[in-house]
């Protein structure tokens, strides 16, 4: 009678992984035991129509589609980062595709460069001279009494809620600005009513209103 | 949908849509400007067609061209100062009719926003306005026959900056006679539109304070017939002005200027002063 031990020392020997005292056994059990042979025979003759059989070779996509439906892992954010920005993704163009961004690129250019200036605007000195630096200027002024202190001009549309001065110790009231070197006019609002000239201007304009705009030159 | 497919998709989204706001000729903060000021046109306290006539004149300003920002802020001070419907149109027809004659916009915008901060009076506004325009018109003139006969600018603006200044001086009573004999001055030292610019500036400065108008190109033309560029004319005006503040009278202050800068040049040794002239900056307001 054929146990579960004969059977897998049977597979043993097969697959040729039987120690030596393995292969004693065997040989004792197929000489005592019919039942054994003929299980070990039967076997053996399996093996040989495996091992002599064709092996077809597996379709194309077989591989693809097995890993297709393993379940895919989550890549984390630094991963997916790092392959979009370091592996090489591999655009494929052909001339129309090519010939197509090309177009539709110098389209774009003109058209933004007419956006820039705008229909029937000239463009404005700045926007051609990148190297146009800002100047830092200081406005002054001494008003002691003065409980809020602004200065509106030219260079921010007259907004005379815009531009709060910063009172020193002194009584005066001060204020730095960003311009690019041009031509400003501007006045002081004292506490939100009154329309000041300053008073250390280096030139004047009337505004057509009644007021004196001073006037600062910004040089580069 | 794969993670980096969407990248793709957003990314060809994206440039579809650039290239859509170029082909379109205005951007989303372009309509979201003119959207604003229809918002701030619905908000205010005027009649239905108050509000249909205003906010149909503020989109045709924009659609004309003048800056979004200007119109908006007109509208949005014209409105808070409770200002009429029909006035505040006015100003915007001005811009308008500037636009469409290819005349600067910018001296007009600034002057209205001006007025509307300073308080001044709408029907006085309006007329500084209209009045400006006209010297405006009448200054592209000016600078055109300039420029037939040769004078250029050295960049873009500088025609622009030119009429604005030629406006000023128009403003100012001076007149037209005067600023061409300017003009022909600068062009005999081959000077540009820029330097032609600032030596009406200075005119229109010195003739601002006092200085009777003739007298003033007179100064401002030997100037130039000197080799003054654009800085020595800022330091002339400044030296004016410095000596006013002191004498309170202007021929002293005047022929103080001119004696200050001739000692000046003789001292530098310079003849001319050819180096850089023109250069300087941009325009006035």
């Amino acid at each position: 009678m054929i146990t579960e031990s004969d059977r897998e020392l049977i597979h043993k020997v097969l697959d040729g992984d039987a120690a030596t005292e393995e292969k004693e056994r065997f040989s004792e059990r197929l000489a005592a035991e019919q039942s054994f042979k003929k299980e070990f025979e039967a076997l053996a003759r399996a093996v040989r129509i495996i091992a002599a059989g064709e092996r077809p070779a597996a379709p194309p996509l077989f591989t693809a589609g097995v890993m297709k439906k393993l379940p895919r892992r989550q890549a984390s954010l630094s991963e997916s980062l790092q392959t979009f920005l370091f592996k090489g993704n591999g655009i494929r163009w052909g001339i129309s595709a090519a010939a197509t961004a090309v177009v539709l690129a110098l389209v774009a250019l003109a058209l933004i460069g007419r956006l820039r200036t705008g229909p029937g605007q000239i463009p404005a000195v700045s926007s051609f001279s990148p190297q146009v630096r800002v100047v830092t200027v200081e406005m002054r002024l001494y008003a002691p009494e003065a409980h809020r202190v602004a200065v509106a001009g030219s260079f921010n549309k007259w907004d005379a809620d815009d531009y709060a001065m910063t009172k020193q110790d002194n009584g005066t009231w001060t204020i730095n600005l960003p311009l690019k070197p041009g031509v400003y006019t501007y006045m002081f609002i004292v506490d939100n009513s009154a329309w000041v000239t300053d008073p250390n201007a280096g030139s004047y304009r009337d505004d057509g209103f009644g007021y004196k705009n001073a006037v600062k030159r910004v040089m580069t | 949908m794969k993670f980096f497919k969407w990248k793709r998709l957003l990314a060809a989204l994206a440039l579809v849509t650039a290239i859509f706001e170029a082909i379109s000729g205005t951007t989303f903060a372009e309509a979201k400007r003119i959207e604003d000021v229809q918002a701030v046109i619905t908000r205010s306290a005027l009649a239905p067609d108050e509000r249909a006539g205003l906010a149909a004149a503020a989109e045709l300003a924009i659609n004309a061209g003048l800056p979004k920002e200007d119109v908006s802020i007109i509208v949005d001070r014209g409105l808070k100062r409770g200002i009429e419907a029909k006035i505040i149109e006015r100003f915007l027809a001005t811009g308008v009719a500037m636009q469409e004659r290819g005349l600067p916009t910018a001296l007009v915008m600034d002057r209205i926003e001006q007025g509307l901060s300073k308080g001044a009076a709408p029907s006085r506004i309006a007329v500084v306005a209209e009045k400006l325009a006209e010297h405006l018109a009448k200054a592209s003139g000016v600078i055109t026959g300039l420029e037939q006969k040769g004078m250029k600018a050295a960049r873009a603006g500088e025609r622009e900056e030119a009429i604005e200044t030629v406006a000023q001086a128009f403003e100012k009573s001076i007149s037209a006679k005067t600023i061409k004999e300017l003009g022909e001055a600068v062009r005999t030292q081959k000077g540009n539109l820029l330097l032609f610019s600032r030596a009406v500036d200075v005119t229109t400065a010195l003739a601002e304070n006092g200085v009777p108008a003739k007298h003033a190109a007179q100064q401002v033309r030997a100037a130039i017939k000197k080799g003054y560029g654009e800085p020595e004319l800022a330091r002339m005006e400044k030296e004016f002005f410095d000596a006013m503040k002191k004498d309170h009278q202007v021929e002293n202050a005047r022929s103080q200027t001119e004696h200050q800068l001739d000692r000046e040049q003789e001292r530098e040794g310079r003849e001319g002063m050819r180096g850089e002239r023109g250069r300087g900056p941009g325009r006035m307001r």
